[in-house]
């Protein structure tokens, strides 16, 4: 799949005027009312003033940044999300391994939301000149969006900017939320615990390390084991250092790992007066999201996408989307309904907040959901069933791959695993390979083109 | 390229696509300018293809195929020929002014821009188009800006408007004088420039320009020159130095330009006038920026240029950094601010109790003393909340003291540093056989990409092949088939040049099964004085001598015994296999496997039957070792009864012949390492040959595949011996352990042996983080069994530390993770023992990092209690001054006198 591009129109640029005024500009995406060009969100003041726009920046930092490789240049725009009681800004690192997400709860938040929906912000070098030089506890005026236009047309538009989106960046930035929605907490620290913590953490570029609770704080572990976290490339955290002064407590979540596992993300999220600030980052720092696959299995099936269909026309940027009232109004069990979630968070349709512990609806204002169907492991295994080249006998399934095959297990448990060497590296820690997601694809039932085309020519002779 | 047509004397038609083709290729600028002059837009537009054309034709291949000799020179030259007609002949014929610009892009990367400014300017002022006020803009943005200056000014002059000073022009004008000389004539051109004083400013608002300022580029020295001959505004300069330090960015990036704002020495007065930004680079994520910028506020604010709240509002920003020099400064500022200003007492001892959550103790006992010194100038309620902040944040001795100097009561109930117990020790459980050939197939893969994560993998796969390759050797080799052959192609040089490594010998275990019936294979039973040749067979120019072995040597031998013999109908079931995870093998199961070898009349595996033995207990109990006929039995039997091999001396290496080794290349390191492979075997004659030597500077894999986690469990009743293989590495050739090794020594120990206790110090002073770690979870795993002795590890720390007095600085975070872990008394042993090795009169002066186990030590008395003195400590509390290891003894000292 060939790189797409997104062009940004704003009808100014951003700033953050003497006034103090924090004037961010929108271009695209999607509200309650539909498509818009340049929608307005909120109109008001943001929390504490400093925290607030060092917070902002660290977003717009993350926008910025390629953690691996970081000689290329990276320059898209953060995404604002107004869920009407709050407003969440994200962004994903040029590298595809950092997903940070700012969230301005209610309490930081005194104003009027106009609009809810998601769209791009404008953070140009001028708004994060002027961000570094914001102090002071007092709040900060904001508003997202222009004031004073017509939210569905294109006048007036005076700054663009194109600027490429790879296929993985679009796929890493919508999966990250399903690949750690099942991430549960394993530390929190305390203020001073936190900065302690974070400033004496080993610069380790490339390296992968394991931290354990130990007392008040997280300690390095040689292996991972249960309850450790996984944290690759410490200085991926640094935007939270700027923060730490102002004194909120750290969480720390991860999923449940077993001795011996294999890297894995992590969740950082950092308390701020009335904000949050949420760092993700990916199992090593030269792995993106898009790599994990966490989701190719719930991809593969069709009746997920019907269910995610279903449960998206429910959606109305809700701050918390509650399965169990889904479930009601769907009329879906509860477990479909969770994993049609799964399958809207690979679509870039819906976000995860750790904190509250719930999905969060939002619209990514890019064609993440294209992106995430042309996964190169997902086409791969269509290919293989187009091939024609799986079979199983009982438990096992023997994959034709050119000169040479692979088998594919099934345990007792249902689990796949496979001979290939994807699957001996990663051990099932990046999702299925392309032999296990063709074999369980046949096994429901699904076969290849020629196969298909086979049918409906004997169909046709009848 | 004929001479003729470079000299574009050729006969065309003239005003044909071939007429430009040959005035292209002639580089002919000016006749360009000829050919359009006049002609409409249609007719300028079927000269695109020929255009184009042309430029396609100038490769390197094209050249090659036409020239009879190859001259890179030559072909050179006619790019350059080409390129100064085709960005007039490009003017004059595309149709907008981003097409232009992209096309000159493309003739850019195959040459460079060669201009002659004439023919652009007659091209342009004939057409005229509607566009050619954007064309510079486009071109500056376009372009790449190394040598496009040249064209961007020709086109505005031609368009006689001036051109917009984009990041892409001023970037363009920058490179230039990127890498003039001092000496060059560059420096005179740069000082000359009209657009010097406009654009220099400028070039700070682009990241891409970071290369020109730093320490290697000239080109900040010659922005300093001009800025000093005035003729740049100083404070634009300046300004665009703050804007480009405000926006962050690289380690490298930041370096060259601070270098370039400290040069210019900004006076009070300008910090005072840009004070805003100077403050706000005191949350800079670069130290030494923020230390800076710190110093240059101060200064400011010394003078009298700074308001006091900015001041109050820099200094508090400060005292929140990690730094140690920072802080300190921050502290004593604000100590000093609130003399100057004794009404904002309480507000400055709030900023200064911030640095109660800093790193280093030292930072804590100043802030505790500056708030103490004020404690009479301050409100009631202001000292309770300050004794509240330090009762959370600092150690129960500097609370208490801080406390005192506020005139409180401690609260009785205040909290002591809380430890937890140690997590209840969960033994490693048995890794079960592998079920399906299938299955093996998988794990066979995974151990030819990665370590096995623990011994029994290794175990488990050799019962498995010799298991499934007896009861289906067909389905066997069919499910190892698909692993056996992807890896080939890619091992197969590596196989037949290279020694066995366990990697490889796994694979060629898999292969023997795969291949259990081509008629090249002849099944046999191999001594290991057969197979070592085999194994150790490398190509004749392989660069590494191997003069050592390596514990890996007993995994590779006992896979390549089981290969030599797979397809054997008498093949026997393996007897090694451990029925523990630590390796150990229960002597009644292996008088049971023996017995049912005999009644089937299998005779057991040479190497497997000595692996067996190795892995006995030292006591094997009341065993039942009668009735054995065969040798097999008769030697278990033997061993039983003590007729075992003799086992080295297990002696920790001393880390200073280690260092030597790593270090220097003198004749103690070479006699240290000569002696160390006088110890291994040359050419082993059983696998218990190995014995002796295998654990002393253990000679490395070619390919890593050292799989130490599997060596404790090849001598689980010795662990001593492993001990000292993944205690570290003398040099590269040695194996450096792995983290996870440290972990499964520590689950096989016993409280006999003591050699864990040695690796836990190695890897606690190690450089590396994770081997650090690796030291404190092993600590953490003895003492959850019960088998810590903190005294041990301080004695083994102290043979390091003689080798490595600096290692106590990386030791004490460790023994703090060790107490965090839940082995605070344990951390306590250590830290007490360790201390007085660490102070005169052991050692002429204290070590470095001292003070920071001083404060450990302080920490874990007050929080379990310790009232027992040590006398080193109590002897440097004694000393005078206020240096701060004597301070952080003092403390220590009232901590164990507090009772």
């Amino acid at each position: 799949m060939t790189s797409t591009a997104q062009m940004y129109g704003y009808v100014r640029a951003s700033s953050l005027g003497p006034d103090g005024l924090l004037d961010l500009q929108t271009s695209g995406g999607t509200t309650v009312a539909g498509p818009a060009a340049h929608p307005r969100f909120f109109s008001g003041f943001l929390g504490e003033a400093e925290p607030a726009a060092a917070a902002l920046l660290g977003v717009a930092n993350v926008a910025q940044a390629r953690y691996w490789r970081p000689n290329l240049a990276a320059l898209r725009d953060p995404v604002v999300t107004c869920n009407g009681d709050r407003l969440r800004f994200e962004s994903f690192s040029g590298c595809c391994g950092v997903y940070a997400r700012l969230d301005v709860l209610e309490s930081g938040l005194d104003g009027t939301a106009l609009d809810r929906g998601t769209t791009n912000v404008d953070v140009n070098n001028d708004l994060r000149l002027a961000l570094t030089r914001v102090r002071g506890g007092d709040p900060l005026r904001l508003e997202v969006g222009p004031e004073g236009l017509e939210a569905t047309t294109f006048d007036g538009t005076v700054v663009e900017r194109k600027v490429p989106l790879p296929p993985r960046w679009l796929r890493g930035f919508a999966e990250v939320q399903a690949v750690t929605s099942g991430y549960d907490l394993r530390a929190e620290l305390r203020a001073a615990d936190a900065a302690r913590f974070l400033r004496s953490l080993p610069n380790a570029p490339r390296g992968v390390q394991w931290l354990v609770p130990a007392g008040r704080t997280l300690r390095l572990a040689a292996t991972a084991g249960p309850g450790a976290v996984c944290l690759a490339g410490p200085q991926r955290l640094k935007e939270l250092l700027p923060l730490l002064r102002f004194g909120g407590a750290l969480r720390v979540y991860g999923p449940n790992l077993t001795r011996g596992s294999g890297p894995v993300a992590s969740v950082w999220q950092l308390d701020l007066p009335g904000m949050r600030l949420v760092l993700t980052l990916s199992p090593e720092i030269t792995r993106g999201f898009s790599g994990e696959g966490a989701v190719l299995s719930a991809l593969a099936g069709d009746e997920v996408i019907d269910d995610a269909e279903t449960v998206a026309a429910l959606l109305a940027f809700d701050a918390r989307v509650e399965p169990d009232r889904l479930a009601e109004e769907s009329g879906l069990p509860v477990a479909r309904v969770r994993a049609a979630l799964t399958q809207l968070g690979t679509a870039g349709r819906v976000g995860y907040d750790h904190a509250d512990a719930a999905y969060f609806h939002r619209e990514l204002p890019y064609d993440a959901e294209r992106a995430a169907k042309q996964n190169p492991r997902l086409r791969a295994a269509r290919d293989l069933l187009d091939a024609n080249a799986v079979s199983w006998d009982s438990a096992i399934a023997t994959i034709v791959v050119e000169d040479h095959v692979q088998r594919v297990r099934a345990a007792a448990d249902g689990a796949l695993s496979c001979t290939c060497q994807w699957y001996a590296k990663y051990q099932g820690g990046r999702g299925p390979c392309k032999h296990i997601l063709a074999a369980d694809a046949y096994r429901r039932g699904e076969r290849g083109l020629a196969e298909s085309a086979d049918d409906e020519e004997l169909a046709g002779t009848r | 390229m004929s001479t003729d047509s470079a000299a574009g004397s050729i006969s065309v038609q003239p005003g044909s696509a071939e007429h430009l083709t040959s005035l292209l290729a002639a580089g002919n600028a000016t006749a360009i300018a000829a050919f359009f002059h006049g002609m409409s837009e249609k007719e300028r537009r079927t000269f695109v293809k020929p255009l184009r054309a042309q430029l396609k034709s100038v490769s390197w291949r094209v050249y090659s195929e036409q020239s009879s000799s190859w001259d890179w020179n030559d072909f050179k030259a006619v790019q350059r020929r080409t390129s100064r007609a085709q960005i007039p002949a490009s003017m004059a014929v595309l149709s907008t002014a981003s097409a232009v610009a992209k096309y000159l892009r493309t003739v850019q990367r195959q040459s460079t821009l060669e201009i002659v400014p004439d023919a652009i300017r007659q091209v342009l002022a004939d057409r005229n188009p509607d566009w050619l006020s954007e064309l510079a803009d486009e071109l500056s943005a376009t372009l790449s800006p190394e040598g496009a200056l040249p064209v961007v000014q020709a086109v505005a002059a031609a368009a006689g408007v001036p051109p917009t000073l984009t990041p892409g022009l001023v970037r363009a004008w920058a490179v230039r004088f990127r890498w003039h000389d001092h000496r060059d004539r560059g420096k005179a051109a740069f000082l000359a420039d009209p657009a010097l004083a406009a654009l220099l400013p400028l070039t700070f608002d682009d990241d891409d320009n970071d290369d020109l300022y730093t320490e290697w580029a000239n080109f900040g020295k010659f922005a300093h020159l001009a800025v000093s001959q005035g003729l740049v505004p100083r404070a634009d300069m300046l300004d665009g130095s703050l804007r480009r330090l405000l926006r962050g960015g690289r380690l490298s990036a930041m370096q060259g330009h601070l270098a370039f704002w400290t040069a210019m020495a900004a006076t009070d007065e300008e910090i005072a006038a840009r004070i805003s930004s100077c403050i706000s680079l005191l949350s800079s994520q670069n130290g030494t920026v923020a230390k800076v910028f710190l110093a240059s506020v101060k200064k400011a604010s010394d003078a009298g240029h700074v308001d006091l709240e900015l001041a109050l509002e820099a200094a508090s920003i400060a005292v929140t950094r990690s730094e140690k020099n920072i802080v300190k400064t921050a502290l004593g500022w604000l100590d000093a601010l609130a003399t100057a200003h004794p009404d904002r007492v309480a507000e400055i001892a709030g900023y200064t109790a911030v640095a109660f959550g800093a790193q280093g103790a030292d930072i804590q006992e100043r802030a505790v003393k500056l708030i103490g010194k004020r404690a009479k100038a301050l409100a009631e309620a202001d000292r309770v909340r300050l004794a509240a902040e330090g009762e959370v944040y600092l150690p129960s001795d500097l609370a208490a003291t801080l406390a005192g100097l506020l005139g409180l009561e401690q609260d009785a109930a205040m909290p002591e540093a809380g430890y937890l117990d140690v997590a209840p020790y969960e033994p490693r459980p048995l890794l079960p056989p592998i079920g399906s050939p299938a299955e093996l197939a998988e794990q066979v893969s995974s151990l030819m990409h990665t370590a096995p994560s623990e011994a029994m993998l290794f175990e488990r796969v050799l019962e498995a092949v010799v298991t499934f390759s007896r009861a289906d050797a067909p389905g066997l080799s069919e499910a190892l088939a698909p692993v056996v052959e992807r890896a080939h192609d890619r091992w197969e040089w590596s196989l037949e040049n290279y020694p066995d490594t366990p990697s490889t010998a796994v694979y060629r275990l898999a292969e023997a099964a795969v291949r259990f019936d081509a008629k090249k294979r002849k099944p046999h039973r191999a001594s290991v004085h057969e197979l070592w040749p085999v194994v150790r067979k490398q190509k004749p120019s392989y660069s590494r001598r191997r003069d050592r072995t390596s514990p890996a040597d007993f995994l590779v031998l006992r896979a390549a015994e089981y290969t030599a013999a797979l397809g054997l109908p008498d093949l026997p079931a393996p007897l090694a296999i451990p029925t523990a995870a630590n390796g150990s093998l229960d002597p009644e199961v292996l008088a049971e496997r023996l017995r049912a070898a005999e009644s089937e009349a299998l005779v057991p595996l040479e190497a497997d039957l000595h692996q067996a033995l190795l892995r006995l207990p030292v006591d094997c109990g009341d065993v039942d070792t009668s009735g054995f006929a065969s040798e097999a039995g008769k030697r278990f039997a033997a061993w039983v009864a003590g007729e075992r091999v003799a086992f080295p001396d297990a002696t920790m290496p001393d880390p200073r012949m280690r260092d030597g080794v790593r270090i220097r290349s003198d004749a103690e390191a070479d006699a240290y390492l000569k002696r160390m492979e006088r110890k291994h075997a040359s050419h082993p004659a059983t696998l218990l040959d190995l014995l002796p030597g295998v654990w002393f500077e253990a000679e490395q894999q070619w390919d890593e595949s050292d799989w130490d986690i599997c060596w404790p469990a090849i001598l689980p009743s010795h662990p001593d011996l492993p001990a000292i293989a993944l205690a570290g590495a003398a040099d590269w050739s040695s194996v450096e352990p792995s983290p996870e090794s440290a972990l499964a020594l520590a689950e096989q120990d016993d409280p006999v042996h003591a050699g864990t206790h040695y690796v836990i110090a190695s890897r606690m002073i190690h450089a590396e983080a994770g081997l650090r770690a690796s030291g404190v979870d092993a600590a953490l795993v003895l003492a959850a069994r019960g088998l810590f002795d903190g005294v041990r590890v301080a004695e083994a720390l102290t043979v390091r530390l003689t080798a490595e007095p600096a290692g106590l600085r990386r030791v004490v975070p460790c023994l703090r993770d060790l107490a965090n872990g839940g082995a605070a008394g344990q951390a306590w042993d250590t830290v007490a023992a360790l201390l007085p090795q660490a102070l005169p009169p052991v050692r002429t002066k204290a070590l470095s990092g001292t003070a920071e186990l001083l404060v450990l030590g302080t920490e874990l008395a007050g929080a379990l209690k310790v009232r027992t003195s040590i006398d080193a400590v109590t002897a440097a509390a004694e000393k005078k001054g206020g240096s701060a290891v004597a301070n952080a003894a003092r403390r220590l000292v009232g901590a164990l006198g507090a009772g």
